[in-house]
């Protein structure tokens, strides 16, 4: 289980994104929401290693990145999609993918085979030998997805994957989340709020680096006022004043 | 990565092919050694490190630049970023080091060597290797059109124009100047092998620190310029000694010597081939030399060991024709260059082609090859070379011997008068 103890963290001449966060993500699918500025990005980041907290620490069961005989496994374990998916100069698809794999720690066979498997998760494969730089968003959005799956890391860490995309590619993208396993801990990040639907299994709701809410969606949805129209939206706006 | 995107994608493969062309054009465009001698000829091939090397800075500050872009350096890796920037780093620094060992085997080849000297190939690696971590450590800090143009100009500067700066030692640091080594008498200075390969490991640890230190502050950032000023101190201090060539005398053991007719010649291994000529030539010499009366060494040497008049250094190409050798010789029985000519006056220098001439003429040198030799030496103020030497070799040997210790004496002193004629002192 990817834990949060008491981690504090802070960029450079700023104030305190996270203070004293804590948080035991659960197995299952996990909604994270909060305005821009909550420090969604932050949280994900430290989960997946390419931050550090500056106190607390942040693990996965026995595996403390902090430790430097830990971090390649921990790394290894954990998939992590931030929110501008950069492709390297001049490769495909299925290069960049397998790219991402060989970051990662797989072989540079296995990363090349996974990658063809990982695109056809996300409905790519068709596109691997296509250059990346040609993809439209939400294409490119797929490609990182596939990033993260290409190592079959045991958590997966999505930071806003549906940011900037439309209708059409934010409902296929969704498909494509749906049918990730099961068995497979899987963080998204949005402040999009519509974006619940039916795929997460629980809500947290951060601002201002704490944690306002942690539950399942009946719960959430529960603190809508009654009489709401849409639901989501108004269970936010109870705990995130002046947002909707 | 994979292979077959590597070879694909990255710059340096790309480049493998056109960089080493034009290594192989340089080189075979303007270096002839005239001797088979590994070292010389090895060290002639790092003339293309001129161009070579801000190439290479530049592919790496392309690639640097390239994963800066893919955001690379952004993601909690599992690989090291040494791994990463090894795999990236690769194609560019064996583009270099192809450049490189065509360039120096074109001009081995090009004088009969098959096995380059080891020790300026070290040096022109390690100088590759270094400015293309140093350009891919500023392809992953600066936007990549500034990291490439700014590798390429920094590298040349480096490489290039560090050969006119004072002091002389200075060219010395970027290990280039290497391509200045070496006669066949002398070997390869090992401070100049040691004082790059110093500065160019501070710079590849620089590169490497950087590289570790991206997302750390500035301060930090700065420390990983201190592997490099550390180096330059140390490499600054290797060589300080050494003067415009990086060369010591090479050890004398390695000399190949004959003994004939009374006679010993000690030529340099790469000579070996014509040892037997050299030594008939030497002894031929000897005897027309005894013949007019004139007392020479019996001890002719290519090496420094020994001190004129006990030994006769010469030195001689490959390629030199007989006439050349034995000219050598002639050369090589003129008194040393006096002290005083360096700060003043030195009469009798005109005195100096004169006294070769009778020495050459009566060492052997075939009269045709003299004259040809000195058919258009004349001054204003003293006659043609060959008049004078014909009227002098036409004399008794006692008055041939008193002119000719007349012109030597003017020549070992800067005050004397040399005789330019068969009476008196010229005026």
């Amino acid at each position: 289980m990817l834990k949060f103890e008491d981690v504090s963290f802070a960029y450079r001449a700023r104030t305190d994104v996270l203070r004293s966060f804590s948080w035991n993500v659960p197995a299952g699918r996990t909604v994270l929401l909060g305005p821009n500025g909550a420090g969604k990005t932050t949280l994900l980041s430290l989960g997946s290693n390419a931050l550090n907290p500056v106190s607390g620490r942040v693990c996965l069961g026995e595996l403390d990145p902090a430790r430097r005989r830990d971090r390649a496994a921990y790394r290894a374990a954990v998939g992590w999609m931030p929110q501008v998916i950069k492709p390297l100069p001049g490769l495909t698809c299925r290069e960049q993918v397998a790219y991402a794999g060989w970051l990662k720690g797989a072989s540079r066979a296995d990363a090349w085979n996974h990658a063809l498997d990982a695109l056809s998760k996300v409905a790519l494969a068709d596109h691997a030998d296509r250059s990346v730089s040609q993809l439209s968003g939400g294409q490119l959005r797929r490609v990182g997805l596939a990033q993260t799956l290409v190592h079959n890391a045991q958590v997966l860490l999505l930071d806003e994957p549906t940011a900037g995309l439309d209708p059409a590619q934010r409902g296929k993208l969704r498909e494509t989340l749906a049918l990730m396993p099961s068995d497979t801990t899987l963080v998204v990040s949005t402040h999009q709020v519509d974006d619940l639907g039916d795929l997460f299994d629980r809500v947290v709701v951060v601002d201002r680096g704490r944690m306002v809410f942690d539950g399942d969606v009946t719960s959430f949805m529960d603190l809508a006022p009654d009489g709401s129209i849409r639901r989501a939206e108004a269970a936010y706006s109870q705990l995130i004043s002046g947002e909707s | 990565m994979r292979i077959r995107t590597i070879l694909r994608t990255n710059a340096g493969v790309w480049l493998t092919l056109p960089l080493t062309l034009l290594a192989v054009a340089y080189i075979a465009n303007f270096t002839r050694s005239a001797d088979p001698y590994p070292v010389a000829v090895t060290a002639a091939g790092l003339a293309a490190l001129g161009f070579v090397v801000p190439i290479c800075a530049a592919l790496g500050a392309w690639e640097g630049g390239r994963l800066r872009r893919g955001g690379t350096w952004d993601l909690p890796t599992v690989r090291s970023r040494y791994v990463i920037a090894g795999w990236a780093l690769g194609p560019v620094v064996a583009a270099g080091c192809v450049s490189v060992v065509a360039a120096v085997l074109t001009s081995t080849l090009a004088s009969g060597v098959a096995v380059p000297d080891w020790r300026p190939v070290l040096v022109a690696f390690l100088v590759v290797l270094a400015h293309s971590a140093a350009g891919f450590a500023l392809g992953i800090l600066v936007p990549t059109a500034l990291a490439v143009s700014g590798s390429l100009l920094a590298s040349f500067v480096w490489m290039v124009f560090l050969r006119g700066l004072d002091p002389m030692w200075l060219r010395y640091l970027n290990g280039g100047a290497i391509e200045l080594c070496c006669d066949i008498s002398t070997d390869l200075a090992p401070s100049a092998v040691s004082g790059p390969l110093v500065v160019a490991i501070g710079l590849l640890a620089a590169a490497g620190l950087t590289l570790a230190t991206t997302r750390a502050g500035l301060q930090r950032r700065a420390l990983a310029l201190a592997p490099l000023l550390v180096a330059l101190v140390i490499g600054s201090m290797l060589v300080s000694e050494l003067s415009a060539y990086p060369a010591v005398p090479r050890d004398e053991r390695q000399l190949l010597c004959s003994d004939r007719d009374q006679i010993r010649v000690c030529v340099w291994p790469e000579h070996e081939p014509r040892l037997a000529e050299v030594a008939g030539l030497a002894a031929k010499a000897w005897a027309g030399w005894r013949a007019a009366g004139v007392s020479a060494p019996t001890h002719f040497t290519e090496g420094q060991d020994g001190v004129p008049p006990d030994v006769l250094r010469f030195s001689f190409a490959m390629r030199s024709s007989p006439s050349v050798i034995v000219s050598g010789f002639a050369y090589a029985m003129l008194p040393p260059w006096p002290a005083c000519a360096d700060f003043g006056p030195y009469l009798g220098f005109e005195a100096f082609e004169y006294v070769h001439a009778w020495y050459a003429a009566h060492g052997g040198l075939p009269e045709d090859d003299l004259r040809s030799m000195y058919q258009a030496s004349s001054g204003p103020d003293r006659p043609p070379v060959i008049e004078l030497v014909d009227q002098v070799l036409a004399q008794p040997l006692d008055v041939q011997r008193r002119w000719l210790a007349a012109n030597v004496a003017a020549l070992e002193s800067c005050e004397m008068e040399p005789q330019l004629s068969l009476s008196a002192p010229n005026s």
